[in-house]
């Protein structure tokens, strides 16, 4: 066991706990910030995508002591206040995206660090980027939707 | 734990205004239904003193949408907007009845009995307020969770109306709007569990705690009917958190398999623990093994 000083959200967050602890289960067990999910615990999936440093990391896969200096992102943490959404949030609201919605906030997270990096992709390079994110439902066509209507949000 | 009697009685009670209960397809009413005694209380709907519908939904739904397309043939039939028609679910207590998903059935098997509930209080509300106006239902119009005067046209709200409403008759054949008059069935809606779904806020069974809840994690045989010979848990009980190590079934229909949890204090304790523990299977079902698949991914 260690202590480890974290930052998550834009707060300093002290935690207790294993080097080989991953920052998944330390959001969701330690901290109770409980939005990222576990899917298949073997950096497959992409339902545990949080930002680190604003790139999109599968946090089932990040043992604490990697994380040193490093900022932390959460769904949690992309909105600009309580009441108002990110516009890549606004977007999947507004397609509707979600059915059951676990594997969404990592999906999500791997769109807003994808748009920071290429704000006027084409479908094909949406497509792409969004395509190590699994998705049981079956909600590809509105995510990709999505996407290509929050790049318009953003850049407008 | 609440009997259904005292359930109802509470449900009943005049701060709920009235409850209808569907009882294998016959509408009652809650304080009615007390005296049978093989009526299961499930689908209900209750209607409060400030006009909120509650249906208690017995069917399932982990975001297919089903329970919004219920509250739909709800909201449709008993005029009110889809909004004004809270869903929540059924305890999952045999005394609630049946509560199942499955067969794409939610909709289907409750198209009509939902319906005629939303009807019956429609046409219980229409009559109260024809009774208080001293005039006949005809010149009353149910509107947006009110019934309208068509003479003066004054308004009563559903919630206002509840308490006489309740003492009415239940109509035996409330009638149905058909296809050409639907304003919600059929048209689409916008779903009201999309925020909490984007921002990480739902919660799902595997943000659910209890206190001093402890997690298991179970360890499979790598072919699907491998049968457990001897297992190492000595490596896997040294794990933080690790609490035991306890021998279980895969239960199936018909059939059942070897597994084992690990059980501990926390979900990642418990996964670490399985990781650390040692099974060994045997060879039934060998042609289709796990541990080979995940290596030919990597």
């Amino acid at each position: 066991m260690g202590k480890y000083n974290l930052n998550i959200n834009g707060k300093q967050q002290t935690v207790d706990c294993d080097a080989d602890m991953p920052l998944l289960w330390i959001l969701r067990e330690k901290l109770g910030i409980t939005g990222t999910k576990f899917g298949c615990g073997i950096a497959m999936c992409g339902a545990c995508t949080v930002h680190l440093n604003g790139q999109p990391t599968r946090s089932c896969q990040l043992p604490v002591f990697q994380i040193g200096k490093s900022t932390i992102t959460t769904i949690e943490g992309i909105a600009p206040s309580e009441n108002k959404l990110h516009p890549v949030q606004e977007a999947w609201q507004a397609h509707q995206v979600p059915q059951c919605g676990y594997c969404q906030s990592g999906q999500i997270m791997t769109a807003v660090a994808f748009l920071k990096n290429n704000p006027k992709p084409k479908m094909e390079e949406i497509s792409a980027a969004m395509s190590g994110n699994l998705c049981r439902c079956g909600t590809y066509d509105r995510i990709n939707q999505a996407v290509k209507h929050a790049s318009d949000l953003l850049t407008k | 734990m609440t009997s259904r009697r005292d359930f109802l009685k509470a449900a009943s009670k005049a701060s709920l205004g009235f409850c209808l209960v569907l009882d294998h397809g016959k509408i009652l009413l809650a304080q009615d239904a007390l005296g049978n005694s093989d009526f299961s209380f499930n689908p209900f709907i209750s209607i409060n003193t400030n006009g909120q519908v509650t249906f208690v939904n017995p069917n399932p739904d982990l975001g297919q949408g089903s329970s919004q397309a219920s509250a739909a043939l709800i909201a449709e039939e008993l005029e009110v907007s889809l909004d004004k028609v809270k869903v929540i679910f059924s305890s999952g207590q045999a005394n609630e009845g049946a509560q199942i998903a499955g067969g794409s059935g939610a909709v289907r098997r409750s198209w009509e009995q939902l319906r005629q509930a939303g009807a019956a209080a429609k046409e219980m509300f229409l009559r109260a307020a024809a009774e208080t106006w001293e005039m006949s239902d005809s010149q009353c119009k149910a509107q947006n969770g009110e019934v309208i005067n068509l003479n003066t046209k004054a308004r009563l709200s559903y919630g206002e109306l509840v308490e006489k409403a309740r003492t009415l008759p239940i109509p035996e054949k409330p009638k149905l709007k058909n296809k050409e008059q639907f304003t919600i069935i059929g048209k689409a809606t916008k779903r009201s569990d999309v925020l909490e779904r984007i921002t990480g806020k739902m919660q799902y069974g595997i943000d659910v705690t209890v206190p001093d809840m402890l997690y298991a994690a179970v360890l499979h045989s790598p072919t699907i009917i491998g049968k457990l010979q001897s297992y190492d848990d000595k490596e896997a009980l040294k794990v933080n958190g690790v609490v035991a190590v306890v021998p279980c079934k895969r239960t199936m229909p018909y059939s059942s398999f070897d597994a084992l949890a690990v059980v501990a204090d926390s979900y990642w304790s418990a996964l670490k623990g399985r990781r650390a523990l040692k099974g060994v299977w045997g060879k039934e079902g060998d042609h289709l093994d796990t541990d080979i698949y995940f290596k030919k991914l990597y």
